[in-house]
């Protein structure tokens, strides 16, 4: 029996849903196929959403009509705002979630979603009509027919995880690996390369001395990652910090050569970033301590997920150094950490669609891709969603989203050997790409593709209008009269010497929007979400106009498309190697071009001058 | 690879000489490259040049060999301007500075530079992408006063470019006074030839002279200007305005003082009063006069007619030169494109400073990225449309 869909999506994770979710709102039918129905949305690794850079990853996916946000929202226990010290253009949002609650509520929104079917199978096979993807082969040899099919395998594709020297198969610990579907890639034609991921021994909380511990502090009890009306929170949980010691450090450095990560077992290349606690110990060996938190994974279970301790080392191992933390003498394993390591294709042969160049109709999301964390596989899942529903590529600029940073980095330069995360420094325009404004950077694009619902587009309107209003409150000119010299001395605003308007004043270190509004009690009250977004435009304005003078030279050659009658073998004037690279790599614009790895300035202007003659003769 | 060989037309060989074959990518242009030799008689060469550009050659365009030894990567911008340099130097002082550009100092200097502040934006940028456990370990102290030293070491490359342009262009020199005075008879007496027109009525000279001079090994650029008065006359007056804009960016100014019982008069007091700061040289000229009496001031006796004084003026001139292109730094700088490139990698550098520590390691990490940009742009790494066209506009012949 086949059935017919407008787009199938393998797999159910953080890529998949996101992926299916965006191709429903489009109003086309979409089927999603996962090993198992009560995994869909499932956190394999910590219990959290967000963080540095992801957080604006999460924001930007609910501006564009997402559901990552929504979910985290509605299942977080504990919300915090990172690099709070660092300047208000880069703090970012990490939410604790409730490792339960988050799967169920995602199998809730993904069931209550119109034209989206959740089917249990395993694929084996892409379906090939006349070189053009025409659907999926079930592992039973029936079949589903479509016309794209969305690939979000995460780390399924020949997992192997490893414990010690422990082999087992599986793509995360409780599941079994896809390795008919591994070889069927292939022989399409996909270069697959390997890399390997990290998980830490998750603790029974009952077996933690909690007292001796130190509780971390910093929350944001309201704080929230969508801009839909909030809805009701779960109760809210402590995280805890501890810190390994020199203790810990011997009992790793003892047993070091039992871990895969370093006797070579492992094949697949480990992320510098998200370093197990071997290499923490290998590579920074005058570090005396390195900080662990203590994360409960949700509500109803014992267990905690210590941050910062994944390894691949025996359990016995993982055991002594455990125990070798002050507070955790005797904590229990329940489950022991293990490395992953998994098949990934390589995403220089996509196109910004998110499909593969070679075989029309495949599109691939999330770790698949060669990137890492659920953020990352979520945003790709809802580019490939928009761009296989429409047919047409759903990209974002460089200057507009890190989405559009993510996804031309994969592409244009790869994975580079190691998984791929989401850095607020991989962001040349990051000034602009905050986690604030991330509304009024990408709703109007996602009205326009129709993904914004009506109820969510008048909420935005009325935010802008109440924004534009303010901006406008704050030319308002303050004098420096007895009573306002005294408001401002109430108020613990400093001084204020001669006449000034309350938009200088907002500029001060430390006043904020409700400090101006006391010595200035014309301007409006704003939402929390408005008045972090005004004082950062303002306090930053100098230097987000230059950031926006840069971003607009950069984009002026993004839209120079290379003309159609371009042959790359062709173009004499650049050295073999450069011109290698680009027929390798078949940049759309010069600003890719630029950014394929070995391209060199002089290449590029020899690039610009071709494209005028070429444009001549066309 | 040479060998000998014969150029023949369709009469037959008209000369015969050497060929040479650098094979590429380790040629000049990174082509490959044949370099013919013939006799030197202009007749020969030019007949042997429009054979071959009917066999199908062409002209090189200015600066083509050097536009595409950068393409191909064989030098960058700051040696491709070394070999302009060393092209268009006035004396043997200004070919060593070119021949430090070419052999690659400045380039080592910039290379380092930018890994100091690509470092520190790294320090910078990882603090943005490392929450809790922080592996970083610099001080917004240590990281500032690694970035005001590279700051220091752009002000004194910035502070070379005047002995740069001393001895690759030569010094400016420009000759003020009260109009009438007698500059422009000194001026020719000094270039040993009658190029200013002298006239002894006020205000002959109404635009600006500008003649270089070789004096031994010294090589300068004379300007006689017009003098100084209040006129009606538009054309005199611009002429005033171009002057006063020249001598501003003279290198030494000789002060021309009209010898006579009356010296300095009101406007002569004036002059020397507004150049006390500059270096100068107080002439007080027309000694040959009869009954002028002693100089008011301390000057060089000089009188343009008997020649009486002029040696000891080019003496004095020559000093101030001196003093005026010395600078205790290895490495001289005689572009001021990149002069005013490194103007702007130190501001930005500056900006970097003042923003960390109020607006925070992201925004100052922008500010470094900047001037990593800015070097760059200097060196041809990321040059922008147009920046090698107007680059190798300025060269006059096809090397």
């Amino acid at each position: 029996m086949s059935q017919a869909y407008d787009v199938i999506v393998i797999g159910a994770g953080h890529a998949g849903c996101e992926a299916a979710a965006a191709v429903a709102r489009l109003g086309k039918r979409v089927a999603v196929i996962t090993l198992h129905l009560k995994h869909i949305g499932r956190l394999s690794c910590n219990p959290a959403i967000g963080g540095l850079a992801k957080g604006n990853l999460v924001r930007e996916i609910d501006a564009l009509g997402g559901i990552m946000a929504k979910v985290a929202d509605a299942t977080c226990i504990q919300f915090r705002r990172l690099n709070t010290r660092k300047g208000l253009a880069v703090q970012a949002s990490r939410a604790q979630v409730d490792i339960d609650a988050y799967p169920l509520e995602m199998q809730r929104v993904l069931a209550q979603t119109q034209g989206l079917t959740l089917l249990e199978g395993e694929v084996a096979a892409i379906r090939m009509t006349s070189g053009h993807v025409s659907g999926v082969i079930l592992g039973d040899g029936s079949e589903l027919h479509a016309p794209a099919v969305i690939l979000t395998a995460g780390t399924f594709l020949a997992g192997i995880l490893h414990t010690g020297d422990v082999k087992t198969i599986g793509g995360r610990v409780g599941d079994g690996a896809a390795h008919a579907l591994s070889g069927s890639l292939a022989d399409l034609g996909l270069r697959l390369g390997r890399l390997k991921t990290g998980t830490p021994p998750r603790l029974d909380s009952d077996t933690i001395d909690w007292d001796r511990i130190d509780v971390q502090h910093d929350t944001v009890p309201e704080g929230r990652f969508s801009f839909a009306e909030p809805g009701p929170r779960l109760p809210q949980i402590n995280c805890h910090m501890v810190y390994t010691n020199a203790k810990t450090h011997d009992i790793i450095a003892k047993q070091i050569h039992r871990s895969p990560l370093f006797s070579g077992v492992i094949e697949g290349t480990g992320p510098r970033y998200c370093p197990s606690i071997e290499d923490k110990v290998v590579r920074f060996p005058d570090k005396e301590r390195h900080l662990v938190f203590l994360e409960p994974e949700g509500l109803n279970t014992k267990r905690v997920y210590p941050n910062g301790l994944s390894t691949s080392l025996p359990l016995d191992v993982q055991v002594d150094y455990v125990h070798s933390i002050t507070g955790m003498e005797n904590a229990r394993i329940l489950v022991p950490g293990y490395a992953v390591e998994y098949d990934f294709a390589d995403p220089r042969d996509l196109g910004h669609d998110l499909q593969h160049r070679n075989v029309p109709g495949l599109f691939m999301a999330g770790q698949v891709n060669g990137t890492s964390g659920y953020e990352e596989a979520a945003a790709q899942g809802l580019v490939a969603g928009v761009s296989a529903a429409t047919g047409t590529t759903f990209q974002l600029a460089r200057d507009a989203a890190y989405i559009g940073v993510m996804i031309d980095d994969l592409v244009t330069r790869g994975v580079g050997g190691e998984p791929y995360r989401m850095f607020t420094s991989r962001a040349e325009h990051r000034l602009l790409l905050r986690e604030d404004n991330a509304d009024r950077r990408l709703m109007p694009t996602g009205r326009e593709w129709g993904l914004v619902s009506d109820q969510e587009w008048e909420r935005f309107t009325e935010r802008s209008e109440r924004y534009d209003a303010a901006a406008d409150a704050l030319n308002v000119q303050l004098t420096p009269s007895v009573a306002t010299k005294q408001a401002f001395a109430d108020a613990g605003i400093g001084d204020i010497k001669g006449p000034m308007t309350a938009r200088e004043l907002l500029k001060r270190q430390g006043v904020d929007w409700d400090d101006v509004r006391t010595v200035a009690p014309s301007l409006p009250e704003l939402p929390i979400l408005v008045a972090e977004q005004l004082t950062t435009d303002v306090r930053y304005e100098g230097y987000i106009a230059k950031a926006e003078r840069q971003a607009e030279a950069m984009r002026g050659q993004d839209t120079l498309p290379f003309p159609p009658n371009w042959v790359w073998a062709d173009i004499r004037s650049v050295s073999t190697e450069v011109r290698e690279r680009l027929d390798a790599a078949q940049p759309k614009t010069l600003g890719q071009a630029a950014r394929v790895p070995g391209v060199t300035a002089a290449a590029v202007q020899q690039l610009a001058a071709m494209m005028v003659k070429y444009s001549a003769q066309a | 690879m040479a060998r000998r060989v014969s150029f023949v037309d369709g009469s037959g060989s008209f000369d015969d000489g050497i060929l040479l074959f650098f094979p590429g990518p380790r040629s000049v242009t990174g082509e490959d490259v044949v370099e013919l030799t013939c006799h030197g008689n202009p007749v020969i060469v030019s007949h042997l040049v429009d054979e071959l550009v009917a066999a199908g050659a062409r002209l090189a365009e200015a600066g083509e060999f050097t536009r595409r030894g950068v393409i191909h990567g064989r030098m960058d911008l700051v040696a491709a301007e070394g070999v302009h340099t060393a092209i268009e130097a006035s004396g043997l002082a200004g070919v060593r500075v070119a021949r430090q550009a070419l052999d690659g100092a400045h380039s080592a200097l910039y290379a380092e530079l930018r890994t100091e502040l690509c470092m520190a934006t790294a320090e910078l940028e990882a603090r943005l992408d490392q929450p809790g456990d922080v592996l970083v370990t610099q001080t917004d102290d240590v990281l500032t006063t690694r970035i005001l030293k590279v700051v220091d070491n752009i002000e004194t490359l910035i502070s070379s470019t005047v002995r740069g342009r001393v001895v690759v262009d030569g010094a400016r020199v420009a000759l003020v006074g009260e109009t009438n005075v007698g500059k422009s008879s000194l001026f020719n007496a000094l270039l040993g030839r009658r190029r200013a027109l002298v006239h002894n009525s006020p205000g002959t000279t109404r635009d600006v002279l500008e003649v270089r001079a070789q004096w031994g090994d010294l090589a300068v650029t004379l300007l006689d200007t017009a003098g100084e008065r209040e006129t009606a006359d538009p054309v005199e007056a611009a002429g005033l305005a171009l002057a006063q804009e020249l001598t501003e960016a003279a290198d030494c100014l000789v002060v021309v003082l009209r010898a006579s019982p009356d010296c300095p008069s009101d406007a002569e007091s004036l002059i020397l009063e507004r150049t006390a700061g500059r270096r100068r040289v107080v002439v007080y000229n027309g000694v040959d006069r009869p009954g002028v009496g002693p100089a008011p001031v301390p000057s060089i006796e000089t009188s343009a007619e008997t020649g009486q004084g002029l040696d000891r003026l080019i003496e004095a001139i020559r000093g101030q030169i001196e003093q005026q292109a010395q600078g205790d730094a290895d490495l001289v700088l005689a572009s001021a494109r990149q002069a005013s490139r490194l103007r702007e990698v130190a501001d930005s550098a500056l900006e970097a400073v003042e923003a960390l520590p109020i607006a925070g390691p992201a925004v100052a990490a922008s500010c470094l990225t900047e001037a990593v940009a800015h070097i760059d742009a200097m060196t041809g790494d990321s040059a922008q449309e147009g920046v090698l066209d107007a680059l190798f506009a300025r060269f006059c012949i096809g090397k």
